[in-house]
């Protein structure tokens, strides 16, 4: 059954199973493919990729081995190890859905789902390759990073008609986006939704939108993208990306945890909810995606260091916390450390990197000779290099410090840090973690608005959700005392309300670590004082067995 | 109930099919090569082959249905509804069961417009359309016709065959999740609920998909409409 049209084409088949990467070879060579290649790993494939300009690429997703099939696909694409009208077809037993979800960046041009028969696989392969050569000129132009070009000849493409007028449309918008031209990129994708609410119009507008800068526009089109298909993931990551735009951390990590619940297979989302989280301070739900994050990065091209030591960090926290007792969980982050340098290199950066977050959970384990001593190490070796270390290293080092009680380094490092970035807010931003009050202005910005608000329902009597406010102000700012006064407030508030034992277990031990850190000349002592007395009253009254009426 | 030791038993079943679906596709897989390789005197005959591939490939069928119609319940099945070439997805699956109509001597009449496009979500169609063809194998005599084509506001698929029709109860009857499952007639009707399913996920504005039943026609059997908005 040769055909002619396949005559002059390479291909490559990934698969691990022997009898199907064979039987497909035949396929191909009977439908008469020039050259049929097989791999049987993602290693394999990328290697031969590198080597051949295959024009067909077929990849089974579930490789027993190493990379994913789209692990695979993101690594040739984002290395452009293929031409542009090369196809990466994904070859799959089960439902593609599961798939499509996961992918961040790159989706493959078509998908087959097993059982393949020889005549299911001609026809569709002779349909892509027929759409393929006629769109040549558009992806000739691609393959040249000619956007303009391209662009034009999708509009020539496009005057004609043509049955591949659908996936030209969108190859169009995409394009138009890429090159910033905002308002022609809704013209296209305004044509497609006048005949058809399509989710992926829907998305487009919104990212045209976005781009300028009608963010309530774009927010409109996301959702109704993600009414019309819930599962749309291209929708929340633009969500993702109007709260960064509002710079809503807390929004920010709802949207991604609620996608990472409905997609768990994008790297890239874990990584993001992971940093989100680590900033809100959120400590539980910051691990669990570093966690996944590591694992998902073993074989993928998107695996990043910062993922590894934000994991000891977030991990660190926890610690402290006494969240996380278990030896399993210490063997991990002790691997994470171990791995590091084989990973990811041992340059003087990574050397420092990898030491401070080390010394960083030593410290919070209170391992204190342990940690001295990796910390020393680490500043020594920074010392020695010269080199401008990042401000998330000298974070660790503050870090470090503080667990340590070294009230006089850890003064010297912070005022240091303090003047050295004093006209830079992101850094202020990080900074002020560690202050008795937030300087940036987008911190106390916050600070005020969210204090504000559980203030408000303090006094309407709403005592859940103004403990949760001062909870959320507090887990970021675990030094300001005021909030935490306020925390202490809303606490026996609730609790003369409803003296629920473990709201009261949590009460006194907020109390204790504010006595801990207030100094009887400090401005709020007094207010410290009227409180403690407060809550004591109630403590007795709960103790006593009654709840007052 | 306490949650963390009940065990979600649809969730073990749905684990279970999809390891069953996997293995009936290699299965299916090797059967193919097996009849590419065929040579003169071995040992299965045309017909045995036939048999292997029409119950493999309807266990497979029944299997993806499965698994589709527990991702619906679960909310996970998502929607990839666009503008696509119905001859191209209608035209996969007569591929994909060329081998069973030939091997049982059943034509296969089929009328679509190589330019018909329309909004459809091309695999769940595809899944639905394989398994009606698969059906309508199974109940006629010697010819199926499948056709496609706009009528008003609706894409029309039609699936007839020539046998003996569906019976009064089952016209009668709206097809729905609990209407029960006949064990002595080995009907189960699933494949009729998963294409109902889908059908009523292909939503336009007011608009929403259905499945129709009937009888007679030009072949005289059953007749299957799928109608999208």
């Amino acid at each position: 059954m040769s055909s002619s049209g396949f005559s002059d084409l390479k291909a490559l088949i990934v698969d691990d199973f022997d009898s199907f990467r064979l039987s497909v070879m035949r396929m191909l060579q009977e439908f008469g493919f020039a050259q049929v290649d097989s791999a049987i790993n993602g290693r394999d494939a990328l290697r031969k990729c590198k080597a051949t300009d295959y024009d067909l690429v077929l990849c089974d997703y579930n490789l027993s081995q190493g990379k994913t099939g789209q692990q695979v696909l993101e690594e040739v694409r984002l290395n452009r190890l293929l031409n542009e009208s090369s196809l990466y077809v994904m070859i799959s037993a089960e439902s593609s859905k599961q798939i499509v979800m996961a992918a961040y960046d790159y989706e493959p041009d078509a998908y087959l789902t097993k059982p393949i028969t020889a005549k299911t696989l001609q026809q569709r392969l002779q349909r892509l390759i027929a759409q393929r050569q006629q769109m040549l000129p558009i992806y000739r132009a691609l393959d040249e990073r000619d956007l303009p070009k391209a662009i034009e000849a999708c509009r020539v493409f496009l005057s004609g008609n043509s049955r591949y007028r659908n996936h030209c449309q969108k190859l169009l918008g995409r394009l138009l986006l890429e090159q910033g031209d905002y308002i022609g990129a809704e013209g296209v994708y305004r044509e497609v939704l006048d005949v058809r609410e399509l989710d992926w119009a829907q998305v487009g507008m919104a990212i045209a939108r976005r781009g300028q800068d009608d963010w309530v526009g774009a927010e409109q089109w996301a959702e109704q993208a993600l009414k019309a298909s819930p599962l749309c993931m291209k929708a929340y990551d633009l969500q993702v990306a109007l709260q960064r735009d509002r710079q809503d951390l807390h929004a920010q990590q709802e949207i991604l945890q609620d996608a990472v619940e409905r997609s768990p297979l994008s790297i890239r989302r874990q990584q993001m909810l992971g940093e989100v989280a680590l900033v809100n301070r959120d400590i539980e739900v910051a691990v669990t995606a570093f966690r996944r994050a590591i694992k998902l990065g073993e074989y993928s091209c998107y695996d990043d260091p910062d993922t590894h030591l934000n994991f000891v960090r977030a991990a660190s926290v926890a610690a402290i916390s006494g969240e996380e007792k278990n030896p399993a969980y210490h063997r991990e982050v002790a691997k994470t450390l171990s791995d590091f340098e084989n990973r990811f290199g041992n340059s003087e950066i990574n050397k420092v990197a990898v030491q401070s977050v080390a010394a960083v959970f030593k410290s919070a384990l209170g391992d204190a000779v342990g940690a001295e001593k990796q910390l020393s190490s680490a500043r020594k070796i920074a010392d020695d290099s010269a080199l401008e270390m990042p401000l998330l290293i000298k974070l660790d080092w503050l870090d470090c410090y503080d667990n340590l009680n070294q009230q006089a380094e850890y003064k010297k490092l912070l005022d240091e840090l303090q003047q050295y970035h004093q006209s830079d807010q992101s850094a202020l931003e990080l900074l002020d973690r560690m202050l008795d009050a937030p300087t940036s202005q987008q911190n106390r910005r916050w600070l005020a608005e969210i204090n504000r608000h559980g203030i408000g329902c303090y006094e309407k009597r709403q005592f859940d959700e103004a403990i949760n406010s001062f909870i959320k102000v507090s887990r970021k700012f675990p030094r300001h005392v005021g909030v935490r006064l306020n925390l202490l407030q809303a606490y026996t508030g609730k609790l003369k309300e409803n003296g629920a034992a473990d709201l009261l277990e949590k009460a006194e031990q907020l109390s204790a670590e504010i006595e801990r850190d207030i100094t009887a000349g400090n401005e709020s002592f007094e207010r410290y004082r009227q409180l403690r007395a407060s809550l004591q009253e109630v403590a007795a009254d709960i103790k006593n067995g009654g709840q007052r009426g | 109930m306490d949650k963390k030791t009940s065990v979600d038993f649809s969730f073990i079943l749905a684990s279970s099919v999809h390891d069953m679906k996997n293995s009936v596709g290699m299965l299916l897989q090797t059967l193919e090569a097996i009849s590419v390789d065929r040579t003169p005197g071995s040992s299965l005959s045309d017909q045995q082959l036939g048999i292997l591939g029409y119950e493999a490939s309807r266990i497979n069928s029944e299997l993806v249905q499965l698994l589709a119609l527990y991702r619906m319940e679960q909310q996970s099945m998502p929607m990839q509804i666009d503008e696509c070439n119905i001859d191209e997805i209608l035209s996969e699956q007569m591929a994909r069961n060329e081998l069973m109509f030939t091997s049982r001597g059943i034509t296969l009449d089929y009328h679509c417009d190589p330019e018909l496009y329309w909004y459809v979500d091309a695999e769940l169609l595809g899944g639905v359309v394989n398994n009606l063809l698969v059906n309508a194998a199974r109940y006629c005599h010697q010819t199926v016709r499948l056709l496609a084509k706009i009528k008003g506001s609706l894409l029309h698929i039609a699936i007839a065959d020539d046998g003996g029709g569906f019976p009064q109860k089952m016209l009668d009857a709206p097809i729905e999740p609990h209407a029960g499952v006949s064990f002595t007639t080995g009907s189960t009707n699933l494949g009729l609920l998963f294409a109902t399913q889908v059908a009523k996920l292909h939503v336009n504005g007011a608009q929403q998909g259905r499945l129709c039943l009937s009888n007679g026609g030009e072949l005289g059997g059953g007749i299957v409409e799928v109608l999208l908005p």
